[in-house]
């Protein structure tokens, strides 16, 4: 009994004396929703943050929240200067009265100016916290990254939501995935751009800032390469396979187009070495469904299949070799074809070409090869005779 | 040990009277008149029988007195050939009731008069007839309302020992159902009925129960929980290693599993032992509606169990600790609603479950007509007004109601009041260790119950040690023509409890 009597002793002691030392009420945190850096200076960084207030969410259940659906926008963006990010973030949290909590930050952004100077220290401050989560996706934009943050779009109550689910819908880089293709040798970075764009309506009241993802930037390293336009953009999603389940339009006559929606999409690397420089074939190969013949074409008859076909190739093959050409201008290996080297020939890739890849790329000779298949047609529609 | 009263004491004196009945009546009289002084329910019925000084004995209330008047003072009152009177006569010629018998000492009278026996002591017999004519009221057997079912027999115990021995009789016909008696309690020498089948019910575990009920000195029993608490494996386990029913199919099917039943006078609760954790979590229901259902029942009370115990630790652990476990569009509501809180989670947590448990409690002793007035004043109160009124917020008034339903669904109420109060402790670990802590707890807590024994059966069997065949009838319940054999857990011989493969089929398909 006496023995019983000390160990309850001794258990109550760790139960009362360590009292809740972890402890981190949920209004003692600001969730940061996204995060956006900047390069202001030569060492001067910024560092914006969004962060919600559950205050003014206007949830239901939160009627003793004081404000509710004020009016007021249920987040604020603030940010903090330093001579690199963690001081920002210093600089930034002697503001706030909540702790910042990154755990939730699925959204990074970086600005223009940082991401011409590279970005490398900046990803290594997300890696190096052990709130940040890898899987957060990362963007770049034009411009301040901080704007973005600050832009009010419709549907979600946050522009970072807003931006993942954008996201979601075409290209998307996670940290981890942007940290593979920076330390993987032969290959480059690609980052979705994330730009502002207005509600076209003719309501001028009702006019608000959207936020729009439909190109891709070119990074070299973790130097921004270039913003391809949305023709390239285009190019380089055939060329890393980010053409599956998305909608493709391309020309067949005069002013009739041909839309389809690509189901499967493979890409394959093929390479030859010849006087110690290889030589490259990308292939291509996609099935599409036709999700509108506005030529009418029929796919029974041969010739008129042909055409939607080579039609499609032709147009895909211009767009590819149209990026190809340019960031082989610039020794930018978008494709990763250092990188399938790597994979497939390492000793050949250590010894002769990794210390030079991107001269060597400048030369390098490559042939795209595209092979579609349309293996679903839709319905034909109304056909007038003639 | 501090309860027990000193019972060799009280049965020493009373040893003392071990001497036999004089001859001389108006002696014996004057002793049991002694022996129950100031007892006014005590009568004295006097007669002549022949023309010998005769006494019927009895307590008022406990006996038939229809029967009595009909059956022994009208026959004693027929005219008697005085000479060849005797015990056996009176017992085998005039006496007309069923049940007979002879006393020959005093202590024994008295104590067949304290069962609510008649006792009939005539002048110059060396020996007490014992009229067995009890009448004493009796509740008649109805639905049990601790464990009521939709499908299923209506009756339940009552409080007479003997119909409950009876009820178990009519359900197993069988020479193989033995009764043992033993009489329990210095004072109220409680009749107990130790039930088993004698062919499946080891005859160790047998051996066992009336070991550990002989052992038992106590001033009285008045209800199983009593002998429940006095021969359990582990007197200080949180958990209940005896279960208890008011229905005597749950009885019946038991024993035909080989467990042993002990009816208890006095209450409608039959003690089942030995008995494992799993069985709390099974309903009687769950034999007799169709299997698929039983089988979704077990998996979600299985489910809820869990939530009983950890739902609000987990909560608490999630949101001081763990935040970045939540989903952030959940998260976001949690901290709004959270807001304008004063108390921290854990606090929070301990005051609603604290009320609710004050509700239930209210609840539980109130007549039914005040019991709802309670129920709307608990919901309204400490629903709405203290969520509206930003004391609490209300994903953990969600919570604590889905706790407080998900510990409604334990069939059991001895088990569910063990998860209801482990929840506090849990609630604690995890306000200071977070999940971590939720984690140490649970951990504690398995070991403990994989440590315990009911009756010499581990408590976690059969998923500890575990046994795969046995799982049958676990967390699911295969259909009885899949149910071949009994849980050979205990039941080491006839094991077979019907024909193999008894999956009905049609004649037909099968040629």
């Amino acid at each position: 009994m006496v023995v019983f009597r000390f160990v309850f002793l001794l258990l109550s002691c760790i139960l009362l004396l360590t009292g809740c030392w972890d402890r981190k009420e949920v209004n003692d945190l600001a969730f940061v929703l996204g995060t956006g850096f900047d390069k202001l200076d030569k060492n001067k960084y910024r560092t914006s943050v969004q962060v919600p207030l559950p205050g003014n969410s206007g949830q239901s259940g939160s009627s003793s929240g004081g404000g509710g659906a004020g009016g007021s926008a249920p987040y604020y963006v603030d940010s903090g200067q330093g001579r690199n990010i963690r001081e920002s973030n210093d600089d930034l949290q002697s503001r706030m009265s909540r702790e910042l909590f990154f755990s939730h930050r699925r959204i990074i952004i970086f600005g223009e100016e940082l991401a011409r100077n590279g970005f490398h220290d900046s990803l290594d401050v997300i890696i190096e916290q052990p709130q940040s989560r890898l899987s957060s996706s990362v963007f770049v934009t034009e411009g301040k990254a901080m704007d973005i943050l600050n832009s009010t779009p419709h549907f979600e109550q946050f522009s970072s939501e807003t931006i993942r689910e954008l996201a979601k819908g075409g290209v998307r880089r996670s940290v981890k995935e942007l940290i593979n293709d920076i330390y993987n040798p032969g290959i480059d970075p690609i980052l979705p751009i994330v730009s502002k764009s207005m509600t076209q309506n003719n309501d001028e009241e009702n006019k608000k800032e959207e936020i729009e993802i439909s190109r891709l930037a070119v990074f070299k390293d973790d130097q921004l390469g270039f913003f391809a336009s949305t023709e390239e953009s285009k190019g380089i999603k055939w060329i890393i396979s980010e053409m599956d389940d998305q909608t493709y339009t391309y020309p067949v006559k005069d002013t009739k187009e041909m839309n389809i929606r690509v189901t499967n999409e493979k890409l394959k690397i093929n390479h030859t070495v010849k006087n110690n420089l290889p030589k490259f074939t990308i292939t291509i190969n996609l099935e599409a469904r036709v999700e509108q013949n506005e030529a009418d074409l029929d796919f029974d008859n041969p010739s008129e299949y042909e055409l939607a076909i080579n039609k499609l190739e032709s147009s895909i093959k211009k767009e590819v070799t149209s990026i190809l050409n340019r960031s082989q201008e610039e020794g930018i290996d978008i494709a990763g074809l250092g990188y399938h080297l790597y994979q497939s020939d390492s000793l050949t890739w250590d010894k002769y070409w990794a210390d030079d890849w991107r001269t060597i790329l400048k030369d390098t000779e490559i042939t795209t090869k595209i092979n579609a298949e349309i293996i679903r047609n839709t319905s034909p529609g109304i056909t007038i005779k003639e | 040990m501090r309860f027990r009263t000193k019972g060799k004491e009280t049965s020493k004196t009373k040893q003392s009277n071990e001497q036999p009945i004089l001859s001389n009546v108006e002696t014996t009289v004057d002793y049991i008149k002694e022996e129950f002084k100031d007892s006014s329910d005590l009568i004295f019925r006097k007669i002549n029988v022949g023309k010998r000084h005769a006494y019927l004995i009895y307590i008022d209330g406990l006996v038939d007195s229809n029967r009595i008047e009909l059956h022994a003072i009208e026959q004693l009152f027929k005219d008697l050939d005085d000479q060849r009177l005797d015990a056996e006569m009176i017992e085998e010629k005039i006496v007309s009731i069923n049940s007979v018998s002879e006393s020959t000492t005093l202590t024994d009278t008295i104590n067949q008069i304290l069962d609510g026996n008649t006792v009939l002591i005539v002048d110059t017999f060396d020996k007490a007839i014992v009229i067995d004519a009890k009448g004493a009221t009796k509740r008649s057997v109805g639905e049990p309302d601790s464990e009521s079912v939709i499908r299923g027999p209506r009756e339940g115990f009552t409080e007479a020992i003997r119909v409950n021995t009876s009820l178990i009789r009519q359900k197993i016909h069988s020479s193989n159902l033995k009764v043992l008696s033993r009489k329990i309690g210095t004072e109220t020498k409680t009749s107990v009925a130790i039930m088993y089948m004698e062919n499946l019910a080891p005859p160790e575990l047998v051996k066992e129960v009336l070991a550990r009920l002989d052992k038992i000195e106590i001033d009285g029993i008045l209800e199983s929980g009593y002998i429940e608490e006095l021969i359990e494996d582990s007197p200080f386990s949180f958990f209940p290693q005896i279960q208890n029913t008011e229905r005597p199919d749950t009885a019946a099917a038991n024993l035909l599993e080989g467990r042993v039943c002990i009816v208890v006078d006095g209450t409608p609760f039959v003690l089942i032992l030995p008995v494992s954790f799993w069985q709390f979590i099974q309903a009687s229901e769950d034999y007799y509606q169709r299997f698929h259902i039983s089988i979704f029942l077990r998996l979600l009370r299985t489910v809820l169990l869990f939530l009983a115990l950890l739902m609000p630790a987990f909560y608490v652990a999630v949101t001081t600790f763990h935040q970045e476990m939540v989903p952030t569009t959940l998260l976001l509501s949690i901290a709004a609603s959270r807001e304008a809180i004063p108390f921290p989670v854990l606090v929070e947590a301990l005051i609603m479950e604290l009320a609710f448990e004050a509700l239930r409690e209210a609840g539980i002793r109130l007549p039914k007509v005040i019991g709802q007035a309670v129920s709307i004043l608990g919901a309204l109160v400490i629903g709405q007004a203290a969520v509206e009124a930003g004391i609490v917020s209300a994903p953990m008034v969600i919570v604590v109601s889905l706790t407080g339903i998900a510990s409604f669904t334990i069939p059991r109420f001895n088990m569910a009041i063990s998860i209801r109060l482990l929840r506090f402790p849990m609630l604690i670990l995890a306000g200071t260790f977070g999940l971590f802590g939720v984690v140490i707890g649970s951990i504690v807590l398995l070991t403990h119950l994989c440590r315990l024994r009911s009756f010499g059966v581990p408590y976690f069997s059969p998923l500890s040690p575990l046994d795969w065949s046995e799982l049958k009838d676990v967390f699911i319940r295969v259909p009885w023509w899949e149910m071949d054999r009994r849980p050979e857990q205990f039941v080491k011989e006839n094991t077979v409890r019907k024909a193999k493969s008894f999956k009905p089929y049609s004649e037909k398909k099968k040629s």
